[in-house]
């Protein structure tokens, strides 16, 4: 297989700890980094013999962080599959539950790892502990924030985590006048956090000579194909067409038909690992090259978009680009900064959604419709594009699901970064006996980039839990497969 | 202080953010404890928390997918003075205990089959999976705390517990299943119209729209509430979802599958006996194509229904 070569004599690796690790693999002469994602749940399996439209609630336990991401995709899954087209009240309800999954969870992760990431650079401790210790006004906006979005969400859904929403063609509960001014009085109030927030990523990230540093590093870059939902050219979270481009910034695949996927997102499973490599897929499995490999997520959203709706969103997005030098995006640590957008992206979408009478009133469901054997489902989850695959007998049920997640997709990308900064770790190894504080939180920052959710990505792991500390190790073994160091 | 850890087996998330979001309550709780491990929260490196003797409190939550999930629950479980078992996938197995009949080669293969690409061979290891268990299926737990994820009544519950324990060094009757100890459906909101609920037929969820305020039984929806434990305020009833059964049964121990095909069988078609029998129950409890992911969605990896898969399998 062209670019890949299988990596041998590493049985001796027994040591676990935490739920993903970064294995750094040297044969002498090239220097690999796998990311491994240990865990294993399987919900591919388990999805089979189910009443479809019990998917919606049986698939969205693949994540206690994006349980309505995967609420909502499988949702439009079954309605692909039963024919059905959700009334405008149940597409706007669904939307407006997606914008507060995406703003709630970026929020969170700017708070708790985006910020400490950045501000904390070159100290022992980059956590939101820290943070609270030298920063206690902006590190309390994720507390706030959260505390008002867990109401909101309790509210419309029942439960914070894996809600009841979704029913085939619709939704099962319509909003009430009630339900919007609450939660018109909640986005004031996040609102006004948010601005904290924007202003202390303007004065102390993005004018800071840190930042500017790392925007020029080497390894922080990432020149792949970008994939994400787009409604015309603007930025789209719920329901539009799935774009790529790529890393010229050229479009390549607008792709209007959920099931044609599989013409562009190629998977690879390989043994070292229980999430898969997901590749683009006319390039053909180029492993551990950026030539093939697709990025979701927030960066590559405002990659296949040219416009972000919202006219805070659509400043912030000017800036970014500014201070980018231009698109594309291709250095991960700005996917931070796009995090930023989207939260503004999100707020104000919230607030035209609110405003509109079409969500108060109409039919909840459709049923009609004509049922078919294959069902594909898209949305964009926090972390990027996610997809739900499902088929189904005729008597309305699954026989078949392939769920392939945002952190499955960066994968691929995951890897390749952190093999840019290994060929420094091994060096320090093998010179000094220990890597550099520098080059491990160069590994740090990388994987916090991304944000990966290894929960999604085997459907799955572990980690949801680590998502808010991002615990990962790093091993170092020689071409024997001798541990040279772990951390 | 006493010692609290929280221990992670495969878990999704959600049990960690149920615990996490309670804020001032938990402040309170951390009055009496001190975390010596939670990787949600806490910095503090498995290594250096394995080195400790003993702890007070071990909440564990999710299930036990791999080798490593089971070594851990098991060293952790060994240290300490109470055992709190949180979450359905830790009591019950929940949702992924579906895959409880399959070993990890068929789990696998479901994905392997589907991909473009395979490349065997690397010799890279990952922790061995097993065949997927509960908590409960490795330890006696003293606290159960089920929930999918935990919500408010018995996240306070177990509070009051932990914090009882703090001051006396006692804990009752074990052990202690959280929630109130009758079903879901005793205190419904959506009381039934007649003292007795008579369910017209089967109709599946694809092809209804649920009325808001009626029983879902008289409506014809499989609604688990007459079968499940009370461990929530009506959650998903209240959003106009019937319960789905995420608290398993209203008894430690027993099946809320059979409780709920009982509950069934006397309550479906029951006011209309001769046109029952002219439409056909059995084609009636026909429609129900899906009986392990309707009954048992989050207990399958406790009930009857895999012992006796178990023994057919000579396992």
């Amino acid at each position: 297989m062209a670019g890949y070569r299988p990596i041998i004599a590493l049985d001796p690796v027994t040591l676990v700890e935490g739920v993903a690790r970064v294995v750094v693999v040297t044969d002498g002469r090239d220097v690999r980094a796998l990311y491994q994602i240990m865990e294993f749940r399987g919900f591919e399996k388990l999805a089979v013999g189910r009443h479809v439209e019990d998917l919606p609630k049986v698939m969205s336990a693949i994540c206690g962080f994006c349980s309505w991401s995967h609420h909502l995709v499988s949702g439009k899954a079954v309605d692909s599959l039963l024919g059905r087209r959700p009334p405008v009240r149940a597409r706007l309800t669904r939307t407006l539950l997606n914008y507060i999954q995406v703003l709630d969870s970026h929020l969170l992760h700017l708070t708790f790892i985006g910020l400490p990431d950045l501000v904390l650079w070159g100290e022992d401790r980059r956590d939101i502990v820290k943070l609270m210790s030298k920063n206690p006004g902006v590190a309390s906006i994720a507390l706030r924030t959260r505390s008002l979005l867990k109401k909101a969400e309790k509210r419309f859904v029942g439960k914070i985590q894996h809600g009841s929403l979704v029913l085939p063609g619709g939704v099962c509960r319509g909003l009430t006048e009630e339900d919007l001014a609450e939660l018109r009085s909640t986005l004031a109030e996040v609102g006004k956090a948010v601005e904290e927030l924007r202003r202390f990523f303007e004065e102390r990230i993005a004018r800071s000579g840190q930042f500017r540093r790392l925007l020029a590093r080497e390894d922080f870059s990432m020149r792949c194909y970008s994939m994400g939902l787009v409604r015309g050219d603007s930025l789209e979270l719920y329901d539009g067409t799935l774009r790529v481009v790529d890393s010229k910034g050229r479009v390549v695949e607008e792709v209007e038909d959920p099931a044609a996927y599989t013409n562009v997102v190629g998977e690879a499973l390989v043994s070292w690992n229980n999430a898969t490599l997901p590749y683009y897929k006319p390039a053909g499995p180029k492993f551990f090259s950026e030539e093939s490999t697709l990025m979701v997520g927030p960066l590559a959203r405002l990659n296949v978009a040219k416009e972000v709706p919202g006219e805070r969103a659509s400043e912030e997005y000017g800036k970014l680009i500014d201070a980018a030098g231009g698109k594309p995006l291709s250095n991960v640590v700005l996917y931070h900064w796009a995090r930023l957008v989207e939260v503004l992206h999100c707020l104000e979408m919230i607030e035209r959604l609110t405003e509109s009478r079409e969500l108060l009133e109409g039919e909840l469901v459709d049923l009609a419709g004509s049922p078919r054997s294959r069902g594909v489902g898209i949305v964009e989850a926090p972390r990027g594009t996610l997809i739900h695959d499902y088929s189904m007998d005729d008597r309305m049920v699954a026989t078949r699901a392939r769920v392939i997640t945002p952190t499955t997709i960066n994968n691929t990308a995951i890897n390749i970064s952190l093999g840019k900064a290994s060929a420094r770790l091994v060096e320090e190894v093998r010179s000094e006996g220990r890597p550099s504080p520098e080059t491990v939180a160069t590994f740090e920052s990388i994987i916090r980039s991304y944000d990966p959710c290894n929960s999604c990505a085997t459907h799955c792991v572990r980690v949801g839990s680590r998502e808010l500390s991002v615990s990962f190790r790093i091993v170092v073994l020689n071409e024997r497969g001798e541990v040279l160091w772990q951390g | 202080m006493l010692r609290l850890a929280v221990v992670p087996g495969a878990v999704c998330g959600g049990c960690d953010v149920a615990l996490a979001s309670l804020g001032e309550k938990l402040a309170k709780l951390l009055e009496y404890y001190e975390v010596v491990y939670w990787p949600t929260a806490v910095d503090r490196k498995l290594s250096e928390f394995l080195k400790l003797d003993s702890v007070d409190v071990l909440i564990h939550m999710g299930g036990i997918s791999t080798e490593e999930d089971a070594r851990l629950a098991r060293e952790v479980s060994a240290k300490a003075r109470v055992k709190v078992s949180f979450g359905t996938c830790s009591v019950y197995g929940d949702i992924p205990g579906l895959n409880s009949i399959y070993s990890p080669a068929e789990i696998r293969e479901s994905i392997a089959s589907q991909v473009d690409v395979r490349v065997e061979g690397d010799a890279l290891s990952l922790p061995q999976p097993v065949n997927y268990a509960a908590y409960t299926d490795l330890v006696e737990p003293d606290i159960l705390a089920p929930g999918c994820p935990p919500d408010d009544k018995v996240l306070d519950q177990l509070l009051e517990l932990l914090i009882r324990y703090a001051e006396t060094g006692k804990l009752e009757a074990r052990p202690v299943l959280l929630g109130d100890p009758e079903s879901l459906c005793s205190r419904c909101p959506r009381n039934p119209k007649t003292t007795k609920i008579v369910m017209p037929g089967i109709r599946r969820l694809y092809e209804v729209r649920p009325e808001e305020g009626r029983c879902f039984l008289e409506q014809g929806i499989l609604c688990m509430g007459p079968a499940t434990r009370a461990i929530c305020d009506h959650s998903c009833i209240k959003v106009n979802y019937p319960c789905t059964g995420c608290g398993g049964p209203v008894e430690y121990g027993s099946d809320s599958g059979l409780s709920m095909i009982s509950t069934l069988a006397s309550v479906l078609l029951v006011d209309s006996e001769k046109v029952a029998l002219e439409r056909g129950l059995a084609r009636e409890l026909d429609k129900i194509r899906d009986v392990v992911g309707s009954f048992y969605r989050y207990t399958l990896r406790k009930s009857s229904a895999y012992r006796l898969r178990v023994l057919r399998r000579g396992g």
